[in-house]
């Protein structure tokens, strides 16, 4: 959901811009402010989030219980209001975002999405081999649902009027995406040694072969994997008749990759410290009538703790790569997400999940979508003229986009 | 009159207008800006706390408006705000719908999800139990299970024995018995394909045929009543519901409420198999005490699990099998062990207030 506002928070600042040393308008403030007579270029314009907890908390129990009472039909019309919620309460310069997004769009491509779902499903009990089909014929269709997807995200995105586009075709999205099958393999290949090296005992080096290949697949396709699709998706995405252009290069992602694994061997130590230490704390705990939820819960959060801060370093540290290296015709983005303040944010909305029993969920997606979206500011480059509206009409369907959710393909970082 | 922006939609410049509403006329007047639209042909955006209005005009130029007098305006000239909108905004309404919420997915998760599940299991080609059945055998004897130690002559002998027992209410649920030697202590469970596997530890930790053939019944109760299916099924669906409500919280940690969840149905099945053996055994005769007994031995085992009287290797467990509290890995077997022990205590008592019941006397019969 914060890579949706942060996505189709690109924008288009107008002539006037507020002076220099003078505060944005406050969030919450209603009305967006005058423009300013002296222009300031090097001012940057902070994005801006006016939504609340409270509020969003009562457009959720709304959606949550119609979309249950229609079995679901009332999803689409739930997404569609949830997104303009995140979109219109997003400005930058006094200026919102808008979310355009056809409900009846959204529930033919979920139809869509849940057949294919199903599909996948059946053929894994009809036989192996129809599942193979299946799963290569996903595969194959993947880059083109991408690009479906981001297509009819970024159609029905619109700033102060003017619509976003996305030009990549599906052509493009198969030469620059070819390395997701190639990952997918790899993955696939790790599960399979994994499960046989359980069941059967081999010597020693064939285990180290088979999981050890596929894990240097996985560490030189990963990171590439995400720099293609991220410069695949900023490449292409234009703004009226503006376009956007990304600057990185692969080797930042190669960096950041490295250091979050580095990271996780590093935070190993403490934790191995810290569970020696608490041994016997441990032992008197899980001894009690509780013991079992205690274990359990343990077990889990110690897990989740490395899974938890590594998250937080890499959607920090990508969402600044990312948009530092964004540019739309002379003007620069500037993002300073924080790991220590998305960790602060993951662990507390994860607890207060948790202790509500899921009750804190609207609050904690408001919570983060603020800190990135608020994270992001605009660098005009000069005088700034008015963007222009592409009045080609760019409506697609929402099939590749539904999909495309389903399916997890659509990376959140 | 009410402040505004105006966006003629072919760029981003911002007109400051100002708006008037009357008759059903939208009308706008600004520096170099003047225009009038009717009302009905406007899209008017939903009313948000803090986000301006958004009227969308035909032609593609919208107007943006954070003016509070614009409510009034617009209600005057006939706007009406969509009911889920009023529903949203109002606390008392949206507090209703979260009871009604709440109302619903205990009421699902008590009578809907295993209705649901019993109706499904109904339609569920015996092809595709079988397979699944099957699977998972090959998955338990590649992992856990190795070929049965015990003597040829008693396998067929019990076999023969439970064989040769009515079944309650004159069912013939078809079955077939399994023997294993497992690597995890006493254990038996029931597959979806009908198949019950029996473990050599059980066999002889039980040290009495009436024990295993309550047993046996116990895991037909599963088969009959098609219990592995059904906890599949309602297993899944308490995953979607809290996908659905909790998103996108890893889906690791939405396994911790699953789980937890899950253990009513466990217990539920298990007292309808436990129904089920009770009625089987007392349709043949059979004392019911021997197998309460047994329980309490097996309970007794667990308490000192980790006193490993076998070195053997403590793996994960298959999951997806059903049957006794054991049949999964050590952690998970303690776990939901010790969950289930209340339940423990109150099935071994059913079983030996079986017997009173009918007058059968513990030992002999």
């Amino acid at each position: 959901m914060a890579e949706l506002t942060i996505e189709g928070a690109t924008t288009a600042p107008t002539l006037a811009t507020e002076g220099r040393g003078q505060p944005p308008p406050a969030a919450g403030q209603p009305r967006p402010a005058r423009p300013q007579p002296d222009f300031d270029p090097a001012a940057p314009q902070a994005f801006q989030f006016t939504g609340t907890g409270s509020e969003y908390f009562r457009i959720w129990v709304v959606n949550l219980l119609l979309t249950i009472l229609t079995a679901g039909i009332y999803s689409a019309w739930a997404k569609v209001r949830r997104l303009q919620y995140l979109y219109r309460n997003t400005r930058v310069n006094g200026t919102v975002f808008d979310y355009h997004g056809n409900p009846i769009a959204i529930l033919k491509g979920r139809i869509v999405a849940l057949v294919l779902v199903a599909a996948y499903h059946i053929s894994f009990d009809i036989s192996p081999v129809v599942a193979i089909a299946v799963g290569v014929v996903l595969c194959a269709v993947m880059p083109w649902l991408l690009a479906r997807a981001f297509r009819f995200k970024m159609a029905n995105s619109s700033y102060g009027g003017v619509h976003f586009h996305f030009r990549g075709t599906g052509g493009e999205a198969y030469r620059k995406l070819v390395i997701f099958p190639v990952m997918l393999g790899a993955i696939g290949l790790f599960a399979w040694s994994v499960a046989t090296s359980f069941s059967r005992n081999p010597g020693i080096g064939f285990i180290v072969l088979v999981a050890l290949v596929p894990m240097l697949a996985l560490a030189a396709t990963v990171p590439l994997a995400h720099y293609f699709l991220k410069r695949y998706q900023h490449e292409h995405a234009d703004f009226g008749t503006t376009a956007f252009y990304f600057h990185g290069n692969a080797s930042g992602f190669f960096k950041t990759y490295a250091k979050a694994v580095g990271f996780l061997f590093l935070g190993s130590i403490p934790a191995g410290i810290f569970a020696f230490l608490t041994a016997r704390v441990y032992a008197l705990l899980a001894d009690t009538l509780f013991g079992w939820l205690f274990t359990l819960l343990y077990g889990v959060l110690s897990a989740y703790a490395f899974y938890l801060f590594v998250r937080a370093y890499l959607e920090s540290r990508i969402q600044n790569m990312v948009w530092n290296h964004t540019e739309i015709g002379q003007h620069r983005f500037e993002s300073k997400a924080g790991a220590r303040k998305l960790l602060w944010i993951h662990a507390t909305n994860l607890l207060l999940i948790t202790f509500t029993l899921g009750l804190y969920k609207p609050f904690a997606t408001i919570r983060l979508v603020r800190y990135r979206v608020e994270s992001l500011s605009l660098v005009p480059g000069g005088p700034l003229e008015d963007f222009m509206a592409d009045r080609m009409d760019d409506r697609v369907g929402a099939a590749g986009q539904e999909a495309g959710d389903l399916f997890d393909i659509d990376i959140a970082l | 009159m009410i402040d505004a922006y105006f966006f003629d939609g072919s760029s981003t410049r911002r007109h400051a207008v100002q708006l008037f509403i009357h008759k059903g006329i939208v009308a706008m007047s600004g520096e170099g800006v003047r225009r009038s639209v009717r009302l009905s042909k406007v899209q008017v955006s939903e009313r948000l706390e803090h986000a301006p209005r958004i009227l969308r005009l035909p032609d593609g130029g919208h107007i943006e408006s954070s003016d509070p007098s614009l409510e009034k305006t617009l209600r005057r000239n006939g706007y009406r705000e969509p009911r889920v909108v009023r529903w949203q905004r109002k606390w008392p309404l949206s507090l209703c719908a979260l009871v009604s919420l709440l109302a619903l997915l205990i009421a699902g998760y008590q009578w809907g999800l295993p209705w649901a599940a019993d109706t499904l299991v109904q339609n569920v080609p015996p092809a595709m139990e079988k397979r699944i059945g099957d699977e998972q055998l090959a998955l338990i004897d590649a992992g856990w299970m190795e070929a049965s130690r015990l003597d040829p002559q008693e396998q067929a002998r019990l076999r023969q024995l439970f064989a040769g027992l009515k079944q309650p209410r004159g069912e013939q649920t078809p079955y077939r018995l399994e023997f294993r030697h497992s690597t995890m202590g006493p254990n038996a469970f029931a597959l979806p394909n009908g198949v019950i596997v029996m473990t050599d530890q059980l066999v002889k930790l039980a040290k009495d045929d009436k024990a295993v053939l309550g047993v046996l019944g116990h895991e037909l109760g599963h088969v009959q009543r098609r219990h592995s299916l059904r906890r599949l099924f309602q297993a899944l669906g308490v995953g979607v519901v809290i996908n659905l409500v909790v998103g996108d919280v890893s889906s690791a940690l939405a396994a911790v409420p699953t789980f937890l969840l899950d253990q009513k149905y466990s217990r539920d099945f298990e007292r309808e198999a436990d129904q089920y053996a009770i009625d089987m055994m007392q349709a043949n005769g059979i004392a019911l005490t021997p197998m309460a007994e047994l329980f309490e031995k097996m309970a007794a085992s667990h308490a000192h699990d980790d006193d490993a009287e076998d070195d053997e290797e403590q793996e994960d467990g298959p999951t997806a099998p059903n049957g006794k509290q054991d049949e999964e890995s050590r952690l998970v077997k303690s776990i939901e062990y010790l969950s289930s022990h209340p339940s423990d205590e109150e099935r071994i008592a059913r079983l030996k207030a079986a017997d009173g019941q009918r007058g059968v006397p513990g030992a002999g019969g």
